[in-house]
């Protein structure tokens, strides 16, 4: 058996090959890698959606620079929305988390969560309009009290919801991100960031569902 | 009924809906809030698989100055691959573009289609390596057997395949581009979203096969 000779040139190939090297060059290019690998676990019908929303968090602990990064879901047998992990909480604040449900008019009401919209997808729950039964959820609750110095400064209670939307503009799931390293307000481009992330995790869990509907096609999931 | 006080300072939500403020600044907020919205469309019910891709080649063509853009489709029902978007050919060659349809063999096999790889879900398949069959499927075939005069330079005949990938790594779709504006070959960055686009693409291709299945069930 004769080898096919490879027909493309061989500077060719090596230039294209040095031009496109598969290893990451900048941060730019490790955000995208990180985010392409969480599609192909997506697609991959052996990871488990909590699987997929864990590494999801990893990442953006990882590479945005959130000390405490919570990810949160629909359960489609009572519509409540629960955290379904979380990552850089003290023991006994991730068990509030754990133990913690919301319904729709939690998820949506400005009144129950008074908010800022940051983005499409995301918005900012600051301190001053934390409710009083949520303040053992901080890691730092001494912290609470004390004023704003800046508002540029992100203070102890202060958070960020970025939303996973249904076609319907239904919340689906949401990232929860507080404490950034350097203790201030994060950049922009890093919630838009965490916002494509958001809705890629979206696409993946309704894909999850429409699956699980096919295989169970009585079952009726609560809307 | 009176209206609850906003506890939040005004002041502080004037710079945070600054700080924040939804226009997209520089290239990089653009590319990215391009993407938020194509995402988002893509899991819109009411949008066909087919005007959600017709969206994502029209996408392309904006952010990333490529002028032929086609993607292609595995049929669901049997092993064969089609263009389903075909972006930016003459009328003659689109035609042409359209009949194409692939096997398992023309897909995975280095052979049929030689290429470099030049990412996790992209290739360049050079002119060099293009299949006689396939030399009129373009819009200079002209210049097709012209020689290359750089390595940095792209084509008539170059073209970069990126991969959509569903369960198994199997093949599901994939979006094919050729003709930069500048006559060069890509930009690596772009490169790179392009294939974040692919990937970012597969549940939405899964979702809506699957939302088609159900339908089909008697």
């Amino acid at each position: 058996m004769t080898a096919i000779t490879d027909p493309i040139p061989k500077d060719l190939r090596s230039h294209l090959e040095t031009t496109y090297s598969l290893t990451p060059r900048d941060e730019l290019e490790r955000i995208i890698d990180d985010f392409i690998s969480v599609t192909e676990r997506g697609s991959d019908g052996r990871t488990t959606l909590h699987q997929i929303l864990e590494m999801s968090a990893r990442i953006i602990f990882r590479r945005f620079g959130f000390g405490e990064v919570s990810v949160g879901l629909k359960s489609r047998k009572d519509g409540l929305y629960r955290y379904e992990f979380t990552l850089g909480l003290r023991k006994d604040v991730e068990l509030s988390f754990k133990q913690a449900t919301y319904d729709k008019d939690d998820m949506v009401s400005h009144d129950r969560f008074p908010f800022i919209r940051t983005g499409r997808l995301s918005e900012l729950d600051p301190i001053e309009g934390l409710p009083e039964k949520e303040r053992q959820m901080f890691n730092r609750p001494f912290s609470l009290e004390s004023p704003r110095k800046s508002r540029d400064d992100f203070h102890e209670g202060d958070y960020f919801d970025v939303w996973m939307m249904d076609g319907n503009k239904g919340i689906i799931g949401w990232f929860e991100l507080s404490s950034p390293k350097d203790g201030k307000m994060p950049p922009r481009v890093s919630i838009r960031w965490i916002e494509v992330l958001a809705s890629i995790c979206a696409s993946i869990i309704l894909e999850r569902w429409s699956e699980e509907d096919l295989a169970q096609p009585n079952a009726q999931a609560k809307r | 009924m009176c209206a609850v006080a906003d506890p939040i300072p005004r002041d502080f939500r004037i710079y945070i809906e600054n700080l924040y403020s939804q226009i997209p600044k520089g290239d990089l907020e653009h590319v990215l809030d391009n993407l938020i919205f194509l995402l988002e469309l893509g899991k819109d019910r009411r949008q066909s698989l087919r005007s959600f891709l017709d969206q994502v080649a029209r996408m392309i063509f904006k952010l990333f100055d490529v002028e032929e853009i086609s993607i292609g489709l595995k049929d669901r029902k049997e092993d064969r691959w089609r263009y389903e978007i075909v972006f930016g050919y003459t009328r003659a060659v689109e035609a042409k573009v359209r009949k194409l349809e692939y096997n398992r063999a023309d897909m995975y096999e280095f052979d049929t289609y030689p290429n470099v790889k030049i990412g996790r879900l992209s290739e360049l398949n050079p002119v060099e390596g293009m299949p006689e069959l396939e030399a009129d499927a373009y819009n200079r075939p002209y210049r097709v057997g012209e020689k290359r005069q750089s390595v940095d330079d792209f084509h008539e005949g170059d073209f970069v395949d990126f991969w959509i990938y569903g369960p198994g790594k199997e093949i599901i779709a994939w979006i094919e581009l050729s003709r930069p504006k500048n006559g060069k070959m890509l930009p690596r960055a772009n490169v790179r979203w392009i294939e974040l686009i692919a990937g970012a693409c597969s549940p939405i291709i899964l979702q809506k096969w699957k939302a088609e299945s159900k339908k089909e069930v008697p």
